[in-house]
């Protein structure tokens, strides 16, 4: 296998719900599951503004960065990542890693750490 | 006041209509046009940005011009014009595809701010007055679009 292919191959998802949308997080930058806590951002407002997290949400942990998604399922097998086409390369601050084609569906992959910077400016300055 | 003379074009250009509105794209951009399946919101994205799709292993970005232009429509588009520059693909969804054409008229900035500065003409098709995107620069400015 080229260096290519391996760059081009992402091993290890949590897949994620969001209301009716959904999200892939790479597993490894998931340090734990939580039940949310107040103020933590829910990924559903990234896709509609003003969208609430229900009651049964689970919150994705990342060092000091967290994000709250409506269900979570891990998926352990190696899929292509896709790049990001370039008008949304600035989406969510950046944070967008990729998408991945799985289950006849396409799912954006999320960078918590570039997320994370995303959020605090005075991180990224 | 100088009078710009018309201009008649020498390239083809793809005509497609989007609302009410026609546009054009130069024929050499326009790489396919394509059934639009169902999309993928992505989080974070502008909202003339409706979603994006798979196709042939790429993830292509639909971008909605009666948002950009300001004349929202509820359509929902079956079809979508592909365009491709070396500053990337976006699908643009079409009402109707009406074919390549030669196109006269003015070739001039519709405006001076957003979208419309990527806009040109008012340029004349057989269909009526169309708008011609500056497929260069409107995935440039796209790509800066909050």
């Amino acid at each position: 296998m080229t260096s290519a292919e391996v760059i081009d191959q992402i091993e290890g998802l949590v897949l994620c719900r969001v209301g009716e949308d959904r999200l892939a997080v790479r597993a490894r930058e998931i340090s734990s599951f939580d039940v949310p806590q107040p103020g933590a951002p829910y990924a559903g407002e990234g896709f509609s503004p003003g969208a609430r997290a229900p009651a049964d949400a689970k919150l994705l942990r990342h060092h000091d960065t967290s994000l709250v998604v409506d269900t979570v399922e891990v998926h352990a097998e190696r899929l292509r990542l896709l790049a990001v086409p370039a008008v949304l390369a600035r989406a969510w601050g950046g944070a967008l890693a990729g998408f991945v084609e799985t289950g006849g569906l396409l799912w954006p992959v999320l960078s918590l750490e570039r997320f994370h910077l995303a959020r605090s400016p005075e991180v990224s300055s | 006041m100088l009078q710009i003379p018309p201009v008649a074009d020498v390239h083809g250009h793809l005509v497609f209509a989007c609302g009410s509105s026609l546009y054009a794209v130069p024929a050499d951009t326009a790489s396919e046009v394509v059934n639009l399946p169902s999309l993928t919101r992505v989080p974070g994205a502008p909202q003339h940005l409706l979603g994006v799709f798979a196709h042939r292993g790429e993830v292509l970005p639909v971008v909605d011009l009666t948002r950009l232009t300001g004349h929202p429509l509820d359509e929902a588009f079956k079809r979508a014009v592909l365009v491709r520059t070396p500053r990337g693909a976006v699908a643009l969804p079409a009402s109707r595809v009406l074919g390549v054409t030669t196109l006269e008229g003015s070739f001039e900035r519709l405006g001076d701010t957003g979208v419309h500065q990527h806009l040109r003409g008012p340029a004349r098709a057989a269909a009526g007055e169309v708008a011609i995107i500056d497929t260069q620069t409107f995935i440039e400015f796209l790509s800066t679009a909050g």
